[in-house]
């Protein structure tokens, strides 16, 4: 992979992030209901590293790309960007920054504003920030249209235009127009076709080659994170519950809630799929406006013991993990150890040919 | 230099091109093309023109008839003998009114009344609606509550009582607020149609900026560093445009309507200048015996209203094909 | 409901004490203080009177002192005195209102009736022979300000029928129907046509536009495989989706007839508030401008309440609101 050097170029640290629910009713005394979408998450992205943060609708991954990059305001906690905080700054001091940090959105429809031509749209960040000619704009967007795979000639088409793949490599030209230090990447391919996907996902890596960009990626798909990232978090219900380096989390996941996701992953071989003993969740997700006391994963994981639903465990490492590898469970699988009891690394299917 | 990998997205890219070097409309103009194959609204467009052209000629009608609009011809010329007015002869191709006016020269005058005050009235109304709606929307909140109110005031205020009253009370003396003086005449009658009318331009435009303020554009744009003016004048104004331009095209017949019952009911721009609403309203007495000082205003004011309505009835079809029922 | 119901009327109020400020800014203060005594006074009154009436009404204080005075004279439901015709404004619009509300109740449910079922019968059937007539039809009265087609109405229907010696109509004037219900009818009828044609015009092609959208939503083409005939599938699933705008926009419109229409009644002669008004305005009678303003206003933001309730007792989304 990649090297990997410094100080964290993003520091996440504690943080808070709670939704007032509208239209509930006020309680005397008590406080406002609230939606707890992100509670004490801390996190550290470094330099030329891809952070891949997965779980599922509701875990809070994308509250926390849009906290990172303050396109939402915290209620708590602090971000860190290259040293700098920046949650407390006022939206003045905080634009020339935006220019170290940019987004790329889930939706290739929405993201882009269906009345404006694609050359305008992809000179954007330009124009608010350098003081270049329209023609000098011009010139870099065309060479950024061809950086993505877009023909340059299409300076004038409209979004509608292109199909959900290119619309998406328009996203990647304007999240990439200013070189900034790290992108985010929210869900980049989960509304594409599966053959586009492997293109857009491919691109990206080429990219952060080119350019030694850092790369935060969500998204839900198990095998979409590993191929790109050198890291991996795993959210549950507003909190991390694992984090590790990417090999170490496929081969050995500590939590079980990482383990059963794992385990739903697709696999190629369907004769090996049907084999495996597949891991189902039994009960339904809590509320995230009362989360549950202790651990919130332990309504659901067969490996609930009374501790759990007392106090929260911590995220540290465990089993003799290295600090790369924590995880937030007071009964970790060890290696091997699978939550059904069967198979070891069923969840990795036949020998792995994809990594280098 | 990075290139994409070769696939069938790059192919069919190839073949949208060649499809494509002749396309690449933009929403505006299939709008536009929408339109032009409309033929009622082509119609309507064309009286509009029609009527603007009268307007503009109407002082080339009055030398080429030898009658300006304020010249009153003494019987037997203007008026009959009885100082009725006189029906529509070579002479006087409409007739006159009870002043021996040339109704025909009074009605082309008249067309620049109400095509003045219709269009000014409509851009007063358009461009504060427009702003007081796009700051409400985006800005949300305090901006928000407080500008909703002030809509809501002034749509609870009845127009035409308001305006006959205000009128009223400013024919007979100009009205002081702080440092503005309302008189009488052609201002006021614009303010005061333009006054009510901005507050439903605000209203939908506000809807409209709720609408899109949530979409990811909007969000990617913020996260681009973009500033809350720059977003709402180049991201969100295109997409509600479409909105405002039909609802100003019909808002024109209305300022006219407006104008033209203002003027009827004595309060509008004051005698003598041409105005179809007085001269409908001087007619009235006279309908039994006169028809053609009645009737030719009245179709005038029709005719407008009609064709401005037919358009805009076609715009809105241009820019929405859904709401007729056709195939898009 | 109770906490959205409260809400409603406070904002209510508040709108009203805005327009009460507007309307005394521009009717009290702007003219200047001699033009209001004057003007209250009567134009024949003497100096000695004018000088009378601006200490009764404290024009010699302060603006605020004034305001204070007025707002409070309007809680107390005192709408002022009209010198002119030596009566209470109040008594004054007291009489005038049941006019207006005639005329208005009458011209709303026809203009409903007729706007709703032609825009329905418009949309069922898009692009045929009817619609396109009835659209067409919808247009040209649509585009008819309305003292022309009350014109054309005393013309056609009351002067030729009546020159024929068909006296159907009065041309003008009300009765009471408590006086006589029959001509209080017949006095009405054309008045109700000349309102409702117009309105009807509008609320066709409001219908139709709602209308095509909802027949257009996947629901209803759900309705028709179920096997739906299509007259139930038009009023009681189309039609009551696609009422909730055009019941908004007769809420509103009703409310600001209650006002008073002040063209129909000029025209017709119905000594409704718009009459009032105008008379009052041509007589510079102010405490009766005013008044009537404000009462317009007032049943403007009170049809406003009804709508808005009535809006959120049927879709309870709009509470949370």
């Amino acid at each position: 992979m990649s090297s990997v050097s410094g100080e964290p170029l993003v520091r996440v640290a504690s943080l808070v992030k709670h939704f007032p629910v509208r239209g509930a009713r006020r309680r005397r005394g008590s406080e406002r209901e609230v939606v707890h979408a992100l509670d004490g998450v801390s996190l550290e992205v470094w330099r030329g590293e891809t952070l891949g943060i997965v779980g599922e609708s509701g875990s809070g991954k994308s509250t926390l790309a849009r906290c990172m990059t303050r396109l939402q305001e915290v209620t708590a906690g602090h971000v860190f960007f290259d040293g700098q905080e920046i949650t407390s700054l006022s939206q003045r001091r905080l634009r020339p920054l935006r220019r170290e940090m940019q987004m790329i959105f889930q939706d290739p429809f929405g993201a882009l504003n269906p009345r404006r031509r694609v050359g305008s749209i992809i000179g954007d960040p330009l124009a608010i920030h350098t003081k270049d000619s329209g023609a000098a704009r011009k010139r870099q967007v065309q060479e950024l249209m061809e950086l993505v795979g877009l023909n340059p000639e299409h300076y004038n088409r409209f979004p509608a235009e292109f199909s959900g793949g290119q619309r998406q490599r328009i996203g990647v030209a304007r999240a990439l127009a200013l070189h900034p230090k790290l992108i985010v990447c929210d869900e980049p391919v989960s509304a594409l076709d599966v053959s586009i996907q492997a293109q857009i996902l491919n691109l990206l890596v080429d990219l952060r080659e080119e350019f030694d960009l850092t790369y935060v990626f969500i998204a839900h798909d198990l095998s979409v994170v590993r191929h790109v990232s050198d890291r991996v978090a795993v959210m549950y219900l507003g909190e991390v519950v694992e984090q590790a380096p990417a090999d170490d989390l496929y081969r050995a996941p500590r939590h079980p809630y990482s383990s059963a996701l794992l385990s739903a992953a697709p696999v190629p071989d369907p004769d090996f799929a049907d084999s495996r003993k597949q891991i189902v969740l039994v009960g339904d997700l809590p509320s995230p406006i009362h989360p549950p006391a202790g651990c919130r994963f332990s309504s659901r994981c067969p490996r609930q013991r009374p501790r759990c639903t007392v106090v929260a465990p911590m995220l540290e490492p465990c089993f003799g993990d290295p600090a790369s590898h924590q995880s937030a469970c007071y009964y970790p699988l060890a290696d091997g150890e699978t939550l059904s009891g069967g198979e070891a690394n069923a969840h990795l299917g036949p020998i792995d040919t994809e990594k280098p | 230099m990075l290139k994409g990998p070769r696939s069938a997205e790059d192919a069919w890219e190839e073949e949208t091109e060649q499809a494509a070097a002749i396309q690449g409309r933009s929403p505006w103009q299939l709008a536009f093309a929408r339109l032009r194959h409309d033929r009622a609204a082509m119609i309507a467009l064309g009286v509009v023109v029609a009527i603007a052209l009268v307007a503009v000629l109407a002082p080339v009608i009055a030398a080429l008839t030898g009658h300006g609009p304020d010249v009153q011809y003494l019987p037997p010329i203007g008026t009959t003998i009885d100082g009725l007015p006189k029906a529509p002869s070579a002479h006087f191709l409409f007739g006159t009114d009870d002043l021996g006016r040339d109704v025909l020269v009074r009605v082309a005058y008249g067309a620049q009344v109400s095509l003045l005050v219709g269009v000014l009235a409509t851009l007063l109304a358009v461009v504060i609606g427009a702003l007081v709606g796009l700051a409400a929307g985006y800005f949300g909140r305090v901006v928000d509550t407080v500008l909703a109110r002030v809509i809501d005031v002034m749509l609870s205020i009845p127009f035409l009582l308001f305006a006959i009253s205000l009128a009223s009370v400013v024919s007979v003396t100009p009205i002081h607020i702080g440092p503005i003086v309302l008189q009488q005449g052609l201002g006021i009658v614009v303010i005061v149609i333009g006054t009510f009318s901005w507050a439903t331009v605000a209203r939908i435009v506000r809807g409209q900026v709720l609408a899109i303020r949530e979409k990811e554009y909007i969000e990617a744009a913020r996260s681009l560093g973009a500033g809350s003016w720059r977003i709402i004048v180049i991201d969100v104004l295109p997409n509600v445009l479409a909105p405002i331009i039909v609802y100003a095209t019909l808002l024109i017949p209305l300022s006219i309507v407006a104008e033209a019952s203002l003027s009827y009911l004595g309060v509008g721009i004051p005698p003598p200048t041409a105005d179809w609403g007085s001269m409908i309203s001087e007619a009235q007495p006279y309908y039994q015996e006169a028809w053609w000082f009645l009737v030719f205003p009245c179709l005038a004011l029709i005719i407008t209203t009609l064709a401005f309505n037919v358009l805009g009835d076609g715009i809105r079809d241009a820019f929405d094909p859904r709401a007729t029922g056709t195939r898009a | 409901m109770t906490r959205f119901l409260i809400r409603r009327l406070l904002l209510g109020a508040f709108v009203m004490l805005c327009v009460t400020v507007i309307v005394y800014l521009i009717f009290y203060v702007g003219p200047g203080t001699g033009y209001v005594a004057r003007a209250l006074a009567g134009r024949e009154a003497p100096p000695q009177t004018v000088a009378l009436i601006a200490h009764r009404l404290l024009l010699d204080r302060p603006w605020y002192v004034q305001y204070g005075h007025f707002l409070s004279q309007l809680l107390h439901g005192n709408l002022g005195y009209d010198y002119y015709h030596d009566q209470s404004v109040n008594s004054i619009i007291a009489q005038a209102f049941p006019v207006t509300l005639s005329l208005a109740v009458g011209a709303a449910i026809i203009w409903f009736t007729i706007g709703v079922l032609s825009g329905v019968a418009s949309a069922v059937r898009p692009r045929s022979l009817l619609d396109r007539g009835a659209t067409f039809t919808a247009l040209v009265f649509y585009s008819m300000p309305t003292f022309v087609l009350g014109l054309l109405m005393l013309e056609l229907l009351y002067y030729q029928l009546t020159v024929h010696g068909l006296r159907w109509f009065p041309g003008s004037g009300y009765t009471s129907p408590t006086q006589s219900i029959f001509e209080w009818f017949r006095g009405l009828i054309l008045p109700w046509l000349t309102l409702a044609l117009v309105s009807a015009a509008a609320y066709t092609r409001l219908t139709r536009t709602a209308m095509l959208d909802v027949l257009g939503e996947d629901y209803i083409r759900t309705a028709r495989a179920k096997g739906l005939s299509e007259a139930r599938i038009t009023f009681r699933h189309a039609l009551r989706a696609a009422l909730t705008p055009v019941v908004t926009q007769f809420g509103i419109d009703v409310g600001s007839l209650l006002g008073g229409a002040v063209i129909t009644e000029n025209v017709y002669g119905l000594p409704g508030l718009g009459y009032t008004a105008v008379q009052a305005i041509t007589n510079q009678d102010l405490p009766v401008i005013i008044g009537v303003v404000i009462v317009a206003s007032a049943a403007v933001v009170c049809a406003n309440i009804v709508v808005d309730v009535v809006y959120a007792a049927l879709d309870p989304r709009v509470r949370l609101h």
